[in-house]
């Protein structure tokens, strides 16, 4: 799937913020389809705190039924463009 | 093979000995730095504003780390930390790497038989504070779900235990600013039962906060002396007033004497001895004469097979309060009454302020260093002893101990009545 330069742009704060949440973890170890839970060992804790600085970084909020659905760095990419260009309600 | 199963071993194997140091301080992010800028006279206090959330900055002396830990920790260990445990972790990382082991897994190798034990203060003040502000102003659903782990009094033990891999027990004192000493006295004790061949022990505080500021000053503790901040420091002075708040870390890697003889560890110098006692007196003040905190110099002395006409250095709590100071005075002139002359009491408080749970052990760092350097360092700020108090205090020039095995004391006291004193031997 090719991606826009929009897209690769926010992949690649996507990656920097995990390397800068999750324990042990950077940027070049991020890869778009990395799955966080099998690949980058983000465990259940360190998901919430990923949700968390995601919510603080993008003034969103991620449901836990949202959050569940997350399971790769492209999936959480695909979710944060339609959350952040149709705010349904979100203010800062 | 337990020890508890094993013959007991001979006395001196049993004994505890230094081998890695870590400091950070408002002097320096570790021990070679703190110690330089320790014996230059240099001075961490300085004038800083805090504000609350929602309110406006107050001024305050304060002696703030010379080097943020965030600089120096993985940007994700550092996020996921109180910056006490921040400080714990950069202290400990440098006594173990200081003991020798280069890479910290090396010592998580041998982690059934390695503990830490960690004190604190206040704690994970700052953390609460921080994650209270975020509920009331942004709702449940924005409080970190790491609020509760880095709010525990055990969340600097428990990281460092972590790091190092500790499988033989993590603790943490607390006796509020007699914790960091208290670390070291349960140490010894692990060594002594054979719990553990190695502990890394200390204690951590950060809590210059605005409510922890405005705390101490409501109880009258904190040094008035705004226009003058590297003066204001001054235990044991005529003119003290009160004590300056810092923040950092201490830590020690204790070792059984076998085990370090067995690895060919070098030796900065042995922890001979311990002693706690409590005042039950007061929850704030201490006992009038010193008399809790000189029966735990004496249990100390004891413990460690010491007359005290063999201790040449005492490292003293000294927080420069006016109570505080005279009680400890008391306390050593009875106990080294026969040789006060002898014993250079150094107050090392002026230059990096009362840094609460992490005093005791930064101050054993230094009395470490000042057996084997064999220099009691400095007070730049001592201007006139007080005339009420007979110890014979380290003034602005560090003073040299004399040649020939050295012995040292240093004391701490925390609100609650907790005295703790620890004797170490070059």
């Amino acid at each position: 799937m090719p991606s826009t330069a929009e897209e690769r742009e926010l992949l690649d704060e996507l990656r920097e913020l995990l390397a800068a949440t999750v324990e042990d973890l950077s940027v070049e170890e991020v890869g778009p389809d990395s799955s966080l839970k099998d690949d980058l060992g983000v465990d259940s804790l360190a998901m919430l705190e990923v949700i968390a600085a995601i919510e603080d970084r993008w003034q969103i909020e991620v449901s836990q039924e949202q959050a569940e659905r997350l399971t790769t760095v492209r999936q959480i990419a695909a979710h944060l463009s339609e959350a952040v260009a149709a705010p349904a309600g979100g203010t800062a | 093979m337990s020890p508890r199963h094993a013959a007991a071993p001979a006395p001196e194997e049993r004994a505890a000995v230094v081998t890695g140091l870590g400091l950070t301080t408002a002097l320096g992010g570790d021990v070679p730095a703190t110690w330089r800028a320790l014996l230059d006279g240099a001075c961490g206090v300085g004038r800083h504003d805090f504000a609350p959330p929602e309110g406006p900055p107050q001024t305050y002396l304060a002696a703030p780390a010379a080097v943020e830990p965030g600089t120096v920790l993985p940007p994700a260990k550092a996020a996921h930390c109180d910056r006490s445990a921040q400080f714990a972790l950069v202290a400990a990382r440098e006594a173990v790497r200081d003991a020798g082991f280069e890479e910290v897994s090396v010592l998580a190798a041998s982690g059934s038989r390695l503990a830490v034990v960690v004190g604190v203060g206040l704690g994970g003040l700052t953390s609460i504070l921080e994650q209270n502000h975020r509920l009331r102003t942004r709702g449940p659903g924005r409080v970190s779900p790491r609020t509760i782990p880095v709010m525990l009094p055990n969340h600097p033990a428990a990281e460092v235990g972590l790091m190092v891999g500790a499988k033989a027990g993590v603790h943490a004192p607390v006796s509020a600013c007699a914790s960091g000493a208290e670390a070291l006295w349960q140490a010894l004790g692990m060594i002594r039962d054979g719990r553990a061949d190695i502990v890394v022990a200390g204690g951590a505080e950060a809590a210059l906060h605005p409510l922890a500021l405005a705390g101490f000053a409501r109880l009258g503790a904190l040094s008035r002396r705004l226009d003058d901040p590297e003066g204001a420091s001054r235990p044991f002075d005529a003119d003290r007033d009160g004590f300056v708040m810092g923040e950092g870390a201490g830590m020690l890697v204790v070792e059984s004497a076998a085990h370090a003889a067995a690895r060919g560890a070098r030796v900065h110098g042995r922890l001979t001895g311990a002693g706690i006692t409590n005042d039950s007196h007061h929850v704030a003040q201490p006992a009038p004469g010193g008399t809790g905190c000189a029966a735990a110099v004496d249990l100390a002395l004891r413990d460690a097979g010491l007359h005290p006409e063999q201790v040449r250095h005492v490292n003293a709590h000294a927080t420069s309060t006016p109570l505080g100071d005279l009680g400890e005075a008391r306390a050593l002139e009875q106990v080294f009454a026969t040789c006060l002359d002898d014993v250079a009491v150094s107050a090392t408080k002026a230059a990096f302020g009362h840094t609460l749970g992490a005093a005791g052990a930064i101050e054993a760092v230094l009395t470490v260093l000042a057996l084997r350097d064999r220099t009691a360092p400095p007070a730049r700020s001592l201007e006139r002893v007080d005339p009420e108090i007979g110890l014979r205090v380290v003034g602005r020039s560090p003073a040299p101990l004399p040649p020939g095995p050295l012995a040292a004391v240093t004391t701490s006291m925390g609100f609650g009545g907790h005295n703790v004193a620890l004797a170490f031997a070059s």
